[in-house]
């Protein structure tokens, strides 16, 4: 049964001055006086060690047929190698969606969203989360399923390939939002960019992670000893635990999770720095260094001295900075904390452009008045009020009590921590309020930074140090570091012999020696579509020539080993040395040189898991290419290994590079090859190009000089 | 009524609860039957309706005030003023928040008559620039001899000191609401500040909190890709209605609608009969309904607000906004349908659910989990608002390199499974089911459970009907939803908005076309 807490009741009940509710109704709000709040046992969870290490709190609550559950792991992003960044968190989604070793991920959703019940899990930078929720009569089934998740998880691949869209879907749009540009890139600055406090899941680490890799990481992780678990509901206690028992208890224990120290910069960062955003009407200011550690020993006094700055609509900063001010909607800040390594002491705001100094200054204007003019008796009792009187709310509710539990078991904080931060708060006192603000503020050394538009600042940022700017360009796939299994490799190899099977066979491949389209292209420009008609020469290995008819006039392109150049209308030129570059890597991505460069030394093919393009269900394979290594995506219908889609970083009208996605149909042999005659393409997911074949010619004759350049024409005579 | 007795209630409440959960439908009404034993309603004789739910599972509560009124009952000029008043709510009584309220009233007053002169003249057609900003620097000395006279955040300040939780309020289209939790020895400091916030507002620090609204509209739409679209979107969808206004305001109404325009619009609307309090959590209603009655009974009655007269006529052909925008694509598309209270909205939340509740939606399976093509897709009832004939909207957010035409053609084609095809049962008693679920996890949170039930009694004129909701989804049928579907979500009825990756280059460069042009036909 739940144990009561009388010292911190006892201090509630003190606290409160117990007088009669008044008769008629108040004039002003200061005649109000309160009854004492009625009696109120905070419920204790139980505390049970299993033999193998996992501890277990149980809190009974019989308000409704439901039943929580809440498990919290050691593990955390923050052990996870600087190479690998997303690996925890891809661990943590997988986990879940991955399937067991007896239901799929699919059957999980299905079993689980029927029964209206809900089992989710995700690894944060300094602790693993799992939890299940569900109806009375549905618990011991979901928690059997709930600790099948936890132990015997099968992170079947194609779920990693959804999870890892969505990493790389939010990476596309990292820069999208201002507060989230302005906050990554402050805790890069406060903390250091390598610090695992700060730094990012590019495409690149998420690529490199494997289905391998999940499996080692659950593995060296997610030992019973390793796991606190919290429920909450309509349960009996003893029975509860020995359905946990049954469910965790034969799991053998393994080495403890690695203790994390440091991993992050000590000294402050000052200075100014920028980020130009120019789809906005605002400025996103924020300034400030370190924080604190929540066991520090002035821990306390910061919290009050926090109330004072900005913890409520009365604190200095809203009611100076928004209120009295109104420079901004949304202002904030506080020497902040966290268990086991420091928060941010950070200051932030959003103003119109026009006002960006202004709030810089207003915001300075309040870290420096906590010491100019310190807080006063009155100040500091209004907040230490506002703390004593809305204690209740910690304990309004048991999840929330199992909660705080589970969080002070995990970071080793004793658990009546909450008691003896009641006790504790009381007794600080106002100098100690004003000593925490002069021990903890250090305005002379702010890193500064704002992200907005550069243009319409009321006075430069130069006023305040020197300004850096922070490139916040998303780094690219970094092909060299791509990473994949024995098995992805093996299916890659697999999936690339059957798209030759599927183009014609081996042989036929190898004896092409020419090709030509001809074609109609419809192109979507920044200025409109273009319609352009084609003709396209190749002589394998490494010799094209196009013809196109543009709205402006006809050209022609000729690449070979040794040369590149245009034929217009004004007369030849050298191609430009970048697109003869990009020219050359287009002819390799050819279907025909593509697969045939599988024969050569370098060639990589890995396996990427499955998908659906134009109804089609697809195997898709990522493709290095030999000598550039050019990076492909190829996806391989399951029926009959036609290659329905090429995906490949290109560069778009502009030049600017991106993602070229193109969707292949309407397949028809041609002297034993099986090509297609319809393309689509997008670039960076807008209408790109659409090309329409209308004959395809193979091994003919080449006529004379096609690749020459042609001789200079006679200058003109003149007289 | 004592605590003891009113802990047995909730309990029986609770085991009606756990029978709607388990037996036939029918279960439901006697869950209510239960849970009205919890429950007080009491309407003033004003006109203002409470509805008091006993849950004494810890010495606190919560509320939440509903007014009857949202951004839907503004017109040009005014737009974003529900939302302002929203704000003033906080800015404290002649009691609350002044040095001296007869100085401060004659001050604010004079203040008023300068922002007027200013703003007629500033809206004059050919003004003097000179002009205006003169009687601009005349009206910012007079605002800052009113605001010499505030009190800032009193009103904030005594919630704080004395406990309260949660404070804060919002506005929608159709409603505004304000809430915060307490402890529960602190009722009557409810029942004194919430009556007197809206018997006597002072319009105090007017101007300088449209400062700050602006800078609301600046964050939360100008500055925001999607609230760029949004905004946008539902401008294209509304011909008519006022839903098509942006919540917030236009940025010309939010730096010319005045003081006196936000007390015209108290007046109207803040009668104590378009007003709806629900409090729950540890208070006992035999106690606290004479002090309820004793503050909030004080507030005058007033005359009853006039309807909205404008219907958004039927839409008779398809409507697509592109936006060009540096951020990244963003697709959606909504069809007009009937309000919140229309018989076929429990079939529009069973559409919603097997729609885009959880893993084993079709949106998700289809584009997240099967085609790889987004990161998130789902669908809601009611956009942008629930009182009034509104929009259902489905939406994506493409995996990069995935064009919106992409997302486009995968939601249509459940658009159409969801015409041609039966539900599967079991995706409809999974619907009904979770329906069932979410009432009950809804009761174990004061503050979540009040604003449901002053949301329901103001829409439908009875909180009852979240209970009877179960009943009316519990007889949807794989017919019923094949009918909405086919009836409302055609081409002629459709708004598309989206997202297009606008390059930060420009430049023609044909060669680069041609380039690409063959390279597309391997």
């Amino acid at each position: 049964m739940p144990r009561t807490r009388p010292n911190w009741i006892l201090c509630l009940l003190l606290t409160i001055v117990a007088l009669a509710p008044a008769a008629a109704q108040v004039e002003t709000v200061d005649e109000l006086t309160y009854p004492a709040l009625p009696d109120f046992d905070v419920p204790e969870p139980r505390r049970v060690e299993l033999d193998n290490g996992m501890v277990v709190m149980l809190l009974e609550d019989h308000e409704l047929p439901l039943i929580d559950v809440i498990a919290r792991v050691r593990t955390g992003a923050r052990l996870e190698p600087a190479d690998k960044v997303g690996l925890a968190s891809l661990t943590g989604a997988v986990l879940r969606t991955g399937g067991t070793a007896s239901m799929s991920g699919d059957e999980i959703d299905d079993f689980l969203e029927s029964r209206a019940a809900s089992i989710e899990t995700s690894i944060g930078t300094v602790s693993g989360s799992a939890s299940m929720s569900c109806l009375e009569g549905d618990f011991r089934e979901v928690l059997g399923l709930f600790a099948d998740v936890l132990r015997n998880p099968a992170f079947h691949e194609e779920k990693l390939v959804v999870a890892k869209n969505q990493a790389n879907t939010g990476i596309a749009r990292q820069n999208d939002q201002p507060q989230q540009i302005m906050f990554r890139e402050f805790g890069e600055i406060v903390y250091g960019p390598e610090s695992p406090y700060a730094r990012q899941e590019t495409y690149t680490s998420v690529d490199g992670v494997t289905r391998d890799d999940l499996i080692a990481w659950h593995g060296r992780f997610f030992h019973p000893n390793n796991i606190i678990l919290g429920l909450v509901g309509v349960f009996d206690g003893d029975e509860a635990l020995a359905m946990v028992r049954q469910a965790f208890g034969d799991g053998p224990a393994g080495p403890p999770a690695p203790e994390f120290e440091g991993g992050y910069r000590t000294e402050a960062s000052p200075g100014v720095y920028a980020i130009r955003k120019d789809d906005m009407t605002q400025s996103n200011i924020i300034m400030g260094h370190l924080g604190i550690e929540r066991d520090n020993p002035d821990y306390l006094a910061v919290d009050l001295m926090n109330e004072v700055l900005g913890g409520s609509f009365a604190s200095r900063l809203f009611s100076n900075v928004r209120t009295k001010k109104g420079l901004a909607y949304a202002v904030s800040g506080g020497v902040r904390s966290n268990f086991d390594y420091p928060g941010q002491a950070s200051f932030w705001m959003t103003t119109k452009t026009e006002t960006t100094a202004a709030g810089i200054d207003a915001l300075l204007e309040e870290v420096r008045g906590m010491t100019a003019s310190p807080p006063d008796a009155d100040e500091v009792e209004k907040a230490l009020a506002g703390i004593l009187n809305s204690f209740v709310f910690n304990s309004d509710s048991r999840r929330k009590i199992l909660g705080q539990q589970l969080t002070y078991e995990y970071f080793g904080y004793p658990l009546d921590w909450l008691s003896r931060y009641y006790e504790g708060i009381q007794k600080v006192g106002l100098e100690a309020v004003q000593e925490a603000a002069r021990k903890y503020l250090h305005p002379d050394k702010f890193a500064i930074l704002v992200v907005g538009p550069a243009e319409g600042r009321d006075r430069p940022l130069e006023e305040y140090g020197e300004v850096s700017e922070v490139d916040i360009t998303i780094p690219e796939l970094d092909v060299a570091q791509v990473a994949a299994t024995a098995e992805s490799r093996e299916r890659g190899a697999e999936l690339i012999a059957r798209a030759v099977e599927a183009v014609g066979g081996a042989e036929r491949l190898a004896a092409v020696r020419s090709l030509r389209r001809s074609a109609a292209a419809v192109a979507s420009t920044p200025q409109g579509e273009m319609q352009i008609g084609l003709s396209e020469l190749n002589v394998y290995p490494d010799s094209q020539r196009q013809e196109m008819t543009l709205p402006f006039g006809t050209m022609a392109s000729v690449v070979t080993p040794e040369d590149g150049f245009m034929v217009t209308p004004q007369g030849v030129q050298d191609l430009p040395g970048s697109r003869l570059a990009e020219t050359r890597k287009s002819m390799r991505r050819q279907l025909v040189p593509l697969l045939r460069a599988r024969l050569e030394e370098g060639f990589e093919a890995v396996a990427q898991g499955g998908a659906e393009i134009n109804g089609r269900a697809v195997e898709q394979v990522r493709v290095v290419l030999p000598g550039d290594g050019d990076v492909i995506t190829l996806a391989i219908a399951g029926d009959n290994g036609d290659v329905v889609a090429m995906s490949y970083r290109g560069s778009g009208f502009t030049g600017a590079p991106g993602e070229i996605h193109q969707v292949y149909s309407d397949f028809r042999e041609v002297q034993g090859l099986r090509l297609p005659f319809e393309a689509s393409a997008t670039f960076e997911g807008d209408p790109y190009l659409s090309v329409t074949t209308s004959e395809i010619e193979v091994d003919l004759e080449v006529e004379q000089g096609a690749f020459e350049r042609p001789a200079p024409a006679a200058p003109e005579p003149t007289g | 009524m004592t605590r003891a007795l009113s802990k047995r209630l909730w309990a029986g409440l609770l085991l009606a609860a756990i029978a709607a959960l388990s037996l036939a439908p029918a279960a439901a009404a006697q869950d209510l039957a239960a849970f009205e034993k919890t429950t007080t309603v009491k309407v003033l004789e004003n006109g203002w309706t409470f509805i008091i739910v006993e849950r004494p599972v810890a010495p606190v509560f919560s509320f939440a005030t509903y007014a009857n009124v949202g951004s839907a009952q503004e017109l040009p000029g005014i737009t974003g003023l529900a939302h302002m008043f929203e704000h003033v709510a906080f800015k404290g009584t002649p009691k609350l928040g002044t040095s001296d309220y007869e100085a401060e009233k004659a001050a604010i007053a004079d203040m008023e008559a300068s922002y007027n002169a200013y703003l007629e003249t500033r809206l004059a057609i050919g003004a003097d620039p000179e002009e205006v900003d003169r009687l601009w620097q005349q009206f910012k000395a007079k605002e800052e001899i009113a605001n010499s006279y505030s009190l800032s955040e009193a009103f904030g300040e005594i919630l704080n000191r004395e406990g309260a939780t949660g404070l804060n309020a919002f506005t929608n289209t159709d409603f505004t609401g304000y809430f915060y939790s307490l402890p529960a020895n602190k009722f009557e400091l409810f029942a004194y500040l919430e009556s007197t916030r809206f018997l006597s507002p002072v319009f105090r620090e007017f101007y300088k909190e449209r400062d700050v609204v602006q800078e609301e509209r600046r964050l939360r739409t100008e500055s925001n890709p999607i609230g760029r679209l949004i905004e946008q979107f539902v401008a294209a969808a509304f011909v008519a209605h006022p839903y098509k206004n942006p919540v917030v305001g236009h940025m010309s109404d939010l730096e010319s609608f005045t003081l006196t325009d936000g007390e015209e619009f108290f007046r109207t609307w803040y009668v104590p009969a378009n007003l709806v309090t629900a409090i729950v959590g540890d208070v006992d209603a035999e106690a606290v309904l004479p002090v309820i009655e004793r503050y909030f009974g004080r507030v005058p009655e007033g005359p009853k607000p006039p309807a909205l007269r404008t219907v958004e006529p039927p839409q008779i052909g398809e409507k697509t906004i592109v936006i060009q925008d540096p951020s990244q694509p963003v697709y959606v598309e909504g069809y007009h349908k009937p309000a919140q209270t229309h018989p076929d909205q429990p079939v529009w939340d069973v559409i919603d659910d097997v729609l885009s509740n959880g893993r084993t939606s079709r949106l998700y399976r289809s584009l997240v989990r099967d085609k790889k093509i987004a990161a998130q897709a789902g669908s809601f009832s009611s956009f942008p608002g629930s009182k009034y004939p509104t929009l259902w909207i489905a939406f994506a957010i493409p995996s990069p390199g995935i064009a919106n035409e992409e997302v486009r053609d995968a939601i249509r084609a459940e658009i159409e499974r969801l015409k041609n095809t039966d539900l599967a049962t079991e995706e409809l008693a999974r619907a009904k089911t979770r329906a069932k679920a979410g009432l009950l996890r809804s009761l174990r949170n004061n503050f979540g459970l009040a604003n449901n039930l002053a949301q329901w009694q103001t829409l439908f004129g009875d909180w009852r009907e979240l209970f009877r909701y179960i009943d009316r989804i519990e007889a949807v049928t794989a017919a019923d939803v094949r009918r909405v579907a086919g009836d409302t979500l055609v081409g002629s009825n459709r708004t598309v908005g989206m997202i297009v990756t606008e390059s930060t280059e420009t430049g023609q460069d044909g060669e680069a076309a041609a380039d690409e042009a063959s390279a597309a036909s391997r």
